[in-house]
């Protein structure tokens, strides 16, 4: 694989096979063994002397940035692996330095581990922040929240004990500085625990303010938006454009009206929402405006459905036979009931020179609401126009009960 | 007589310039803006008898247009032109201060209307608005308001919802066999306690309706 690349460097630093800086991995992949074997190698090699590390360091710059490569975010979370590392890491460092000769008795070694794999430990969280931040639901965050605490907590642990040998075996407390050298050891140990995390902190802030003001930014863009199309479109109704495009834009305005203001476009849930549908179905197919009002707003069953088809059913009757072009409609629910008007200002008709073929008052309108105990009521002349006036009784809990305790017997 | 002299307030240039051919016949139309800094200055110097305002302007809104000038003159009649018929938007422009609402789909002979009846003294109720009114209003918990001016009398209600029905204020006077002068005194009493009252559920209802 590696060899397919175009590249002077003897291997690639695996962008994502990695712990420390991924060129265990890049060699790992380039000798076709298990990463895991190249990286127990460099420990074993550290710990026995300075070579080790040198090796480490001359293979880091002997490998090629495979980075350019990568495909996974450059933000890539500590993980446990990277505590090991860590660990690895300063054993060889130490280990390194104890041959040297400048460094640390071999009895701080232990102690020196256990302090940078407990700052390794605290700084694993940083990166669970950022995570949360791409995953803002309180539930993630609540987790990465607790195992955040958890590790701060086990890291605060290893770094105290670290932090505590250290002193100890140094014989420092023994002398006469003691208590300030306790002082400036509890202010490192506090420094490593929680630098990196205010300075996280500090970033966060700045990221989310960035956020935000973005957001605000969009919003503000997107009212403007609208508001200017919602502006030609009112123009175009206006104007003496085709009643089609009339009608479009008139389509398209309530539409928009309705997405930008949230309400629930679901005909099937709400009362509201099936007097929009009622609307736009009879706008686009009779050519006439349609204007409704509704005071109040109620979850369907299905009397209400029974309602809103007689509704649809005088709206739709105005609409065809009165001649006009335009029809008002005003629904209101109150405690007791809801109630319809439906009304145009057409030519109206007298009742009894209807044909009795045509039954859509009488079954579809009056019909309906008699059968739910309500009541509708039918004003025209010739030449006043026609209103539908509608009553529908609404149920109380009690009157449910009955009802369907009525229907099972 | 003179023609009534109207200002203009809108963002929308083709909409504006529109609204300018429409109504000049009938008005004078003394000025422009179509911002609120500029809608500001221009008012204060023109003071026409009625100004248009649209509901949305950058820089604040009608809203800030009103509470700006309103106050300071007390001649000018204002009558709020929007496309939004977002609840809070229309009461608030209304709480504000101006003697109507329309919208912007109006013919432009209504639109002439209107503007002579703001002037006039009157409240112009679109029947949108007089639906959101009765919305406002609407008590489940009498006892909890007790002040005059949050409740609607009985009279009121019924012609506000005469209006919303789409009643002319003509067709709602000899429905109730009134005299339309009684419509316009009840439509009047309705905007008066629409801007003065503290009803607390009329503040709730409007911030519940803002979504966007």
């Amino acid at each position: 694989m590696v060899s397919l690349r175009p590249t002077s460097a003897l291997f690639q630093r695996s962008p994502n096979d990695r712990v420390m800086t991924g060129t265990a991995g890049g060699i790992g992949a380039a000798l076709g063994v298990d990463a895991w074997v190249v990286r127990f190698g460099f420990v074993i090699v550290s710990l026995a002397g300075p070579v080790g590390l040198l090796l480490y360091a001359v293979a880091y710059i002997a490998g090629g940035d495979g980075r350019n490569r990568r495909t996974t975010p450059r933000t890539r979370p500590v993980t446990g692996r990277h505590t090991l590392g860590f660990a690895a890491l300063t054993l060889g460092v130490l280990g390194l330095a104890g041959n040297v000769g400048f460094g640390l008795p071999p009895g701080l070694v232990f102690p020196a581990v256990l302090v940078v794999t407990g700052s390794a430990i605290v700084w694993a969280r940083l990166d669970d922040r950022d995570r949360s931040l791409l995953a803002r639901s309180p539930a993630t965050r609540m987790t990465f929240g607790r195992y955040a605490t958890l590790r701060l907590i086990v890291g605060g642990l290893v770094l105290a004990l670290g932090l505590g040998l250290f002193l100890f075996r140094s014989q420092v407390l023994s002398s006469t500085s003691s208590a300030v050298f306790a002082g400036v050891a509890t202010a490192a140990g506090f420094a490593l625990l929680l630098g990196p995390w205010l300075y996280r902190l500090v970033q966060q802030t700045s990221v989310d303010r960035r956020e935000r003001i973005r957001s605000e930014e969009r919003a503000e863009m997107s009212a403007h938006l609208h508001d200017s199309v919602l502006n030609t479109l009112a123009l175009i109704q206006r104007s003496d454009a085709s009643s089609e495009v009339t009608a479009l834009a008139r389509r398209q305005e309530r539409e928009l009206r309705a997405w930008m203001q949230g309400r629930s476009t679901d005909e099937t849930q709400q009362l509201a929402a099936a007097i929009e549908g009622i609307v736009t179905r009879v706008e686009s197919q009779h050519r006439i405006t349609v204007d409704a009002v509704a005071v109040g707003d109620l979850g369907l069953d299905e009397r209400l459905h029974n309602f809103v088809g007689a509704v649809q059913e005088a709206v739709t009757n105005a609409a065809r036979h009165a001649g006009t072009d335009s029809v008002s409609v005003y629904v209101e629910v109150q405690p007791q009931e809801v109630t319809a008007y439906i009304r145009d200002q057409g030519t109206g008709f007298v009742r009894s020179a209807v044909p009795s073929d045509r039954r859509g008052i009488s079954d579809s309108i009056e019909g309906r609401l008699r059968r739910m105990n309500g009541t509708a009521e039918l004003r025209t002349s010739p030449n006043e126009g026609t209103e539908v006036e509608l009553h529908l009784p609404l149920l109380t809990s009690l009157d449910r009960h009955h009802h369907s305790s009525k229907s099972e017997t | 007589m003179s023609n009534l002299r109207v200002f203009i307030v809108d963002d929308h240039e083709v909409f504006l310039s529109g609204l300018r051919a429409e109504l000049s016949g009938a008005f004078d139309i003394v000025g422009s803006a179509a911002d609120v800094d500029s809608a500001v200055r221009g008012i204060t110097e023109t003071q026409p008898d009625v100004v248009l305002l649209d509901v949305h302007l950058p820089g604040g809104g009608g809203r800030t247009v009103l509470t700006r000038v309103g106050s300071t003159l007390p001649d000018t009649k204002f009558l709020a032109l929007s496309v939004s018929d977002a609840a809070e938007d229309v009461i608030g422009v209304i709480r504000a201060g101006a003697r109507g609402y329309v919208t912007k789909t109006i013919s432009a002979a209504d639109l002439g209307d209107a503007v002579r009846r703001v002037h006039g003294g009157d409240a112009v109720f679109s029947p949108r608005l007089a639906g959101f009114v009765l919305d406002a209003f609407r008590s489940n918990d009498v006892e909890l308001s007790d002040a005059e001016l949050d409740q609607l009398t009985p009279r009121e209600i019924e012609v506000l919802r005469q209006i919303a029905r789409g009643f002319t204020y003509k067709q709602v006077a000899s429905n109730l066999v009134v005299s339309v002068k009684t419509v316009e005194t009840h439509m009047s009493s309705v905007l008066r306690k629409l801007q003065l009252s503290s009803r607390h559920e009329l503040a709730v209802w409007a911030s519940t309706r803002k979504l966007i």
